[in-house]
C-alpha cells in the first residue's frame, strides 16, 4: 500500500470535532429511561483498506447480498432452499424475524434488502470475516460520510497526498435505488420514527442528501391501497417508496402490533398490491437471524452455483448434536450469541464466565439450542486511534453497505467502530463506542 | 412541494424563535445600557411586557435569568433550544448549514453559562449568527413555500414584540404588509377574518397609539392570522 500521509488531518482533529458540534452529528441514548444525545466519538484516523483488499470484499459482499435477496424471494415464495433439505425449516419459522403476513408478496424487483450493512472484521491473520448481516434498518453511513466532508474541509492536504475512493456519494446510490424501486412516480419518503429515535440525526441528514421527504408518524395514510403523503389544506400527494426506519412490528397497526403509533395503517395492504416500495422489505429478518448467518455460504452455493467469497467466523449450532457437543466441551473458550438479541447485546464471552456461569450456560444451551449460536472467538486486527495526544489501538469492525436497486453496488466506505475499552470487543456505539471514517484506496 | 401540517407549524415557529432570539438581545442591550446609570426599572417593565409571572430580585439575576435561565420561556436559552427543537425536525428542508447557526449559538450559550458570563453585549456574535440564519435560509432553500412560512413566523414574532414595547405606528404597519407579502405565496394560510380586521385596524385614521387595550387586541389578531 502507498504511504499514507495524515499529519494534516491528526493535526486538525479538534477542528473536524468542532464541525461535527456544528452540524449536530449526534446519536440518542436511552439510560434508565432518559433520552440523552451525545456527540459520537470521531477518530480522525482511518480505516485503510487496500485496492486489492476491496476488490475482494466487493465481489464477496455484492456475492453475499444477492445470495440473501434471492433466499428472501425464496422463503416467502416456493420454499426451495428448505425442501432441499438446505436450511432447516426450525430455523426459518421460529426466527423471530419470518413473517407469515409476508408469503407471496412480492416486492418491486424481487428486491428484499435494498440497504444491507454487513458487519466484518479484519483478523490478525489478514482474513476478512463476516460477523453478522443486518438486512433490516442498518444504520451509520451517515456518519461517515459527513466525517469526510468534514476532514476534506479541514485539511484537503490529506486528500490530495492519498488516493482515496469518494465516499459522498453514498445519497446518490442510495438516490438512485429509491428511483429505481419507487412506484407510479410517487414522492420518495424516509419514514421516521420521530425525533428520539437514536438515529435521528441519520434520517434527518440522509433526507438532506437524497433530496426524499422525510416523514414522521401521521404524515402518511392508506386510501384504495395507496399511500399518500397528507398536506396542509387536504392536500394530498402519492407515495411511491418509503425508505422506512420504523421496526417491521410497528409499520402496520392493522397487520402487526395494533398499539404502534408509529407506523401507517393499511400500509401493507398497499404493499401487498404492488402501490408502494418498503425499502428494506418487511420480514427481512428472517435472514439476518443469528441462526440464519450459519447457512448463508450454503445458499451462495445453492442460489448462485458458486462459493462463497466472503468467509463465516467459524461458527456452531448447538441445534446439532455434533456441534452442541463441541460447544459444551469449549465453552470457555467460545462466544456465545442470543439469537434474539441485536446492538451487541446478548453476547457473552465464554472466557469472561465463572464456573457457576459457565454451568448455567450450558444448561440453557441444553434447554433452548435453537436460541443459541457459538463462535471461536477471532482475534481481530486492532486498530490506531488517537487517545489524548497518544496512540492506542483498540479493537474495530467494519460495517459495509452494500445497496441494491437494479443493480448490487456495494459503498466504497463504510462505518469503522472501535471500542473505546481497552479490554472490550464490543464496538457498538450505543454501548460507548466511536467511529472512524473509511478509506477505500483507489491504487 | 407538499407540506405537512405539522411540518409546516414546525417551519412557523422556527421562524419565531429564531426572531424572539434577535429581538430579545436587540431588547436586552437597550436595558443593559440603561442599566448602567441604574435605572431598574427598566428591567421591571421589560418583564412585565413579556407577561412573565415571576421578576429577578436584582438586575444582575434579570441578565442572567433573561440569558441563561430554561426555566424562563422568555429568555435567550429557552428561545434557542426552542428554535432548536423544531430546526432539528427541519433539517432537509432548511439544511444542515443554516440549523448550523443556531447550534453554534447553543454552544456558545452554554460556554457563557458556565463561566456566569454577564456581559449581553458579547453576545454579539448570537445576534450575528441569527442574521446569518435568515441569509443561509434565503439561500438554500429552494421551496417558496418553506421560506415564506419562516419568514411569516419571524414577522409575526417581530410584531407582536413591538406592539409590548410600544414600537411607532409606522414601523408596526410595514411589517405586517411584508408579512402579508410573503403570504401571498400560499393565500389560504392567512385567516382572511382575522387579516381584515387587522388591516382596518392597522388604517392610519383607527390606529390607537396610545390605546393600551387596542395594541392588546391587535397582538392578539396577529397571533392568530396564520393558520399554521
Amino acid at each position: 500500500m502507498a504511504y499514507i500521509n495524515l499529519k494534516g488531518l491528526i493535526d486538525s482533529r479538534d477542528a473536524v470535532n468542532k464541525w461535527m458540534e456544528r452540524f449536530g452529528v449526534r446519536f440518542g441514548v436511552y439510560k434508565n429511561g432518559v433520552f440523552n444525545e451525545q456527540l459520537f466519538p470521531f477518530d480522525s484516523i482511518p480505516r485503510v483498506i487496500s485496492k486489492k483488499d476491496w476488490d475482494y470484499l466487493e465481489a464477496g459482499l455484492q456475492q453475499r447480498v444477492k445470495a440473501l435477496n434471492m433466499f428472501l424471494w425464496d422463503i416467502y415464495h416456493d420454499k426451495n432452499i428448505i425442501k432441499d433439505g438446505v436450511v432447516p425449516e426450525e430455523f426459518v419459522y421460529s426466527s423471530k424475524g419470518y413473517m407469515p403476513e409476508c408469503e407471496g408478496v412480492s416486492p418491486v424487483g424481487k428486491v428484499y434488502a435494498h440497504i444491507a450493512g454487513i458487519d466484518l472484521v479484519e483478523g490478525k491473520d489478514g482474513k476478512w470475516y463476516v460477523l453478522e448481516d443486518n438486512l433490516r434498518i442498518p444504520s451509520g453511513a451517515s456518519y461517515p460520510m459527513i466525517a469526510r466532508k468534514l476532514c476534506r474541509k479541514v485539511s484537503p492536504s490529506t486528500f490530495s497526498d492519498n488516493s482515496v475512493a469518494e465516499n459522498r456519494d453514498y445519497s446518490e446510490l442510495l438516490r438512485t435505488m429509491m428511483d429505481d424501486m419507487c412506484v407510479d412516480g410517487g414522492m420518495k419518503v424516509i419514514l421516521t420514527p420521530g425525533r428520539y429515535n437514536s438515529a435521528f440525526f441519520e434520517h434527518s441528514y440522509l433526507a438532506e442528501k437524497t433530496g426524499a421527504t422525510l416523514a414522521y408518524p401521521g404524515d402518511l395514510f392508506v386510501e384504495d391501497d395507496k399511500v399518500y403523503y397528507a398536506g396542509m389544506f387536504k392536500e394530498k400527494r402519492l407515495v411511491g417508496a418509503i425508505y422506512r426506519r420504523v421496526s417491521d412490528e410497528y409499520m402496520d397497526p392493522l397487520t402487526f402490533e395494533a398499539s404502534s403509533l408509529l407506523g401507517i395503517p393499511g400500509v401493507m395492504q398497499a404493499y401487498k398490491a404492488g402501490n408502494v416500495a418498503l425499502i428494506n422489505a418487511i420480514g427481512n429478518g428472517v435472514a439476518d437471524d443469528k441462526g440464519i448467518y450459519y447457512f448463508v455460504p450454503k445458499m451462495v452455493k445453492y442460489y448462485l452455483g458458486e462459493e462463497s467469497i466472503l468467509q463465516n467466523a467459524p461458527t456452531y449450532l448447538p441445534y446439532y448434536e455434533e456441534d452442541k457437543a463441541y460447544v459444551l466441551a469449549n465453552l470457555e473458550k467460545l462466544v456465545i450469541k442470543d439469537v434474539s438479541e441485536a446492538g451487541g447485546y446478548g453476547v457473552m464471552f465464554g472466557r469472561d464466565m465463572n464456573e457457576k456461569q459457565l454451568a448455567e450456560m450450558r444448561q440453557l444451551i441444553n434447554d433452548e439450542p435453537r436460541r443459541w449460536i457459538a463462535q471461536e472467538v477471532i482475534d481481530f486486527k486492532d486498530l490506531e486511534l488517537l487517545e489524548g495526544d497518544e496512540v492506542v489501538e483498540r479493537k474495530a469492525d467494519l460495517r459495509a453497505f452494500v445497496v441494491t436497486g437494479k443493480e448490487t453496488k456495494v459503498w466504497k466506505s463504510g462505518l469503522t467502530r472501535f471500542s473505546r475499552n481497552p479490554d472490550s470487543f464490543v464496538v457498538n456505539s450505543s454501548q460507548g463506542g466511536g467511529f472512524k471514517d473509511t478509506w477505500v484506496m483507489i491504487k | 412541494m407538499i407540506i405537512s401540517a405539522n411540518k409546516a407549524n414546525r417551519l412557523y415557529w422556527l421562524g419565531r424563535y429564531v426572531e424572539r432570539v434577535y429581538m430579545t438581545l436587540h431588547l436586552l442591550r437597550r436595558v443593559y445600557d440603561k442599566m448602567i446609570d441604574g435605572q431598574p426599572e427598566d428591567y421591571e417593565s421589560f418583564w412585565q411586557k413579556l407577561d412573565m409571572t415571576d421578576s429577578y430580585a436584582s438586575t444582575s439575576e434579570f441578565t442572567l435569568g433573561m440569558m441563561y435561565d430554561d426555566k424562563n420561556p422568555s429568555s435567550l436559552m429557552s428561545s434557542l433550544n426552542s428554535a432548536m427543537d423544531n430546526a432539528i425536525m427541519l433539517r432537509e428542508d432548511i439544511k444542515s448549514e443554516t440549523m448550523s447557526y443556531i447550534e453554534m449559538s447553543i454552544a456558545l450559550m452554554k460556554k457563557y453559562r458556565s463561566e456566569a458570563m454577564s456581559n449581553i453585549t458579547n453576545l454579539q456574535s448570537v445576534t450575528d449568527w441569527m442574521l446569518a440564519f435568515g441569509g443561509s435560509a434565503a439561500q438554500r432553500i429552494d421551496d417558496p413555500k418553506v421560506l415564506s412560512l419562516i419568514a411569516i413566523g419571524q414577522k409575526t414574532e417581530k410584531i407582536d414584540i413591538m406592539l409590548r414595547f410600544c414600537y411607532c405606528y409606522d414601523r408596526i404597519a410595514a411589517q405586517y404588509y411584508i408579512l402579508r407579502n410573503w403570504a401571498k405565496e400560499w393565500p389560504e394560510l392567512l385567516d382572511e377574518n382575522i387579516d381584515a380586521q387587522i388591516v382596518e385596524m392597522l388604517k392610519p385614521e383607527n390606529y390607537k397609539d396610545a390605546d393600551e387595550e387596542f395594541r392588546w387586541r391587535l397582538c392578539k389578531f396577529i397571533n392568530t392570522v396564520v393558520r399554521a
